[in-house]
């Protein structure tokens, strides 16, 4: 193998590499996505939570929304789709609603605002960043004692010559 | 071996298979004695196999160019646990989060790799201490860098990953969103016992490429440094590259396995889930049959089994047995460092004996010649 053809077949390796870790980049970004069925208040207006909102996610229910009540699901990829079983007042029809929300990128933790969202409202008025309390307060470190599979722990390790 | 009786094939069988003769033993007395059901043991042992043969495989190439057991395959453990803390602080999660660890581990590996390989190039025929010394030393570089420069030098920003003081990782970091994300995909369940078909097919693709891998002209090289060193280098053979490749290819074979290793636990121990990680990987494959030049796939697979049955079944055992549980626990890892030293001694004797062997034969071929 000559060396340019060396050299040229590196730099394809290295370039398919880069790109199947930009893709995973992009197609494995997490997000945990907290759903709310609670009243919103926009441009001074008021959207009322709505008598019971069920979520599903790949044909499993992953919450049961009755009136201020809040749910969590988690999604791999920017597209959130999930089917809601609205039920807008007391002994109402039950209708059935598809939807699709593009996730933010950059945010971890995203509040849904469910109400708004089936009101039309803008992406602002629905959709906000969830900062958990464990990121503003510093919690106490974990001092779980590190332990593998073989049942070694720092711990046993240090008592071990003793015995 | 042809001209032997029936006694002697038997002694040389046993002679030549000492240790998982020894563990096939040891299981056949405490698989009773623990009372474990076969289907929860047989569902155990095939979760080990799933999450500890890819390692164990990694050892197989070093082997084949004559460096021994390398216990230097921790840097390939390190440079896959910083991978997934990487993809943990991103959040890049299920199996996107395994393939861009594994991605990322690739070039940290060959780095420590061709470090370690240079080293032990210095250091011809004490591959094995070298090695193990190595180890220890990266893992206190290991400790600098994530105890001290990721969060500062190092850009780590989420809270689940970085420690409240605001540098330093935590001592576990979870792994919970691509736990087991190879392993059930693809699962199927035969009579509760669940074989992680995925995983199996990835390490069927490794043996497949180690088996390639030995046909091919590096791979041939390989056997021929392993063999001999200066009979491959007048041979044409750049030796010390030969040997820095097969430490490379392994160290980062390594760090892939770690990479699977960590999805099937679902949490890092930030500090010390590397650091024994080489110690039970050729305990295991030397359980398997396998010596410090000689290793094949069936090796590994065997002593997965043989070794992993015994981690299982000894604390339950030791509990029956003695009453108390620690016994089993310690007995394990007693076993462990025993099942090495034991191989240690048994290839030295053997070499000995066979270089007397080929001293007393040289020297009856000279008392034949004066004789003529």
């Amino acid at each position: 193998m000559s060396k340019t053809r060396r050299l040229l077949f590196r730099l394809g390796t290295l370039l398919v590499l880069l790109a199947i870790a930009a893709c995973m980049m992009v197609v494995g970004r997490g997000h945990t996505v907290f759903l709310d069925n609670k009243t919103l208040e926009y441009n001074g207006q008021s959207y009322p939570a709505l008598y019971k909102i069920e979520v599903e996610k790949d044909g499993e229910t992953i919450a049961k929304l009755n009136k201020r009540e809040r749910g969590k699901a988690t999604n791999i990829g920017q597209t959130f789709d999930i089917t809601l079983r609205i039920t807008k007042e007391k002994k109402g029809a039950e209708e059935e609603q598809t939807i699709r929300i593009k996730l933010p990128y950059s945010m971890d933790g995203i509040i849904l605002n469910l109400p708004g969202y089936l009101e039309g409202l803008p992406e602002e008025a629905y959709l906000s960043e969830f900062i958990s309390s464990e990121e503003t307060e510093p919690a106490p470190e974990d001092e779980t004692p590190a332990e593998d599979e073989f049942g070694i722990s720092s711990e046993t390790e240090e008592a071990a010559p003793a015995n | 071996m042809k001209n032997m009786s029936f006694g002697q094939k038997v002694l040389t069988f046993i002679r030549d298979n000492t240790v998982p003769i020894m563990f096939v033993v040891i299981c056949a007395i405490c698989i009773p004695l623990s009372g474990f059901s076969f289907s929860y043991l047989l569902n155990e042992i095939i979760t080990r196999m799933g999450r500890n043969i890819f390692l164990i495989l990694a050892l197989l190439i070093p082997i084949m160019s004559g460096m021994g057991l390398n216990f230097g395959m921790t840097l390939g453990a390190m440079a896959g646990e910083i991978a997934l803390i990487f993809v943990s602080d991103w959040q890049i999660w299920g199996i996107p989060g395994v393939v861009l660890a594994m991605i990322l581990s690739i070039p940290i590996s060959v780095l420590l790799g061709a470090f370690c390989g240079k080293i032990l190039n210095m250091a011809k025929g004490r591959e094995m201490i070298t090695s193990y010394i190595i180890s220890f030393f990266m893992n206190g570089i290991y400790q600098l860098i994530v105890l001290y420069m990721m969060g500062s030098i190092i850009p780590i920003k989420h809270f689940s990953v970085k420690l409240p003081r605001g540098y330093g990782i935590r001592n576990t970091v979870s792994l919970l969103n691509m736990r087991q994300c190879l392993d059930n995909l693809l699962a199927i369940r035969i009579k509760g016992v669940k074989i992680p078909v995925l995983t199996f097919l990835i390490i069927a693709l490794l043996c497949v490429f180690i088996i390639w891998f030995r046909r091919t002209k590096l791979g041939q090289d390989m056997r021929a440094v392993g063999q001999d060193l200066n009979v491959a280098r007048d041979a044409g053979i750049n030796v010390e590259r030969t040997r820095i490749i097969s430490i490379i290819i392994s160290t980062v074979l390594a760090g892939f396995g770690m990479v699977i290793y960590l999805q099937n636990m679902g949490n890092i121990a930030t500090y010390s889930s590397h650091s024994q990680i080489g110690m039970f990987c050729i305990a295991a494959l030397l359980v398997g049959g396998a010596s410090v030049d000689r290793a094949s796939i069936g090796n590994v697979f065997l002593g997965v089994i043989l070794f992993h049955t015994m981690f299982i079944v000894a604390p339950k055992a030791g509990a029956q047995i003695t009453g108390d549980s620690m016994i089993g626990e310690y007995f394990r890892v007693f076993v462990s460092y025993g099942v090495i030293t034991l191989s240690l001694i048994m290839y030295e004797t053997k070499k000995r004996k066979n270089k007397s062997l080929v001293g007393q034969q040289l020297a009856m071929d000279q008392l034949s010649e004066e004789a003529k």
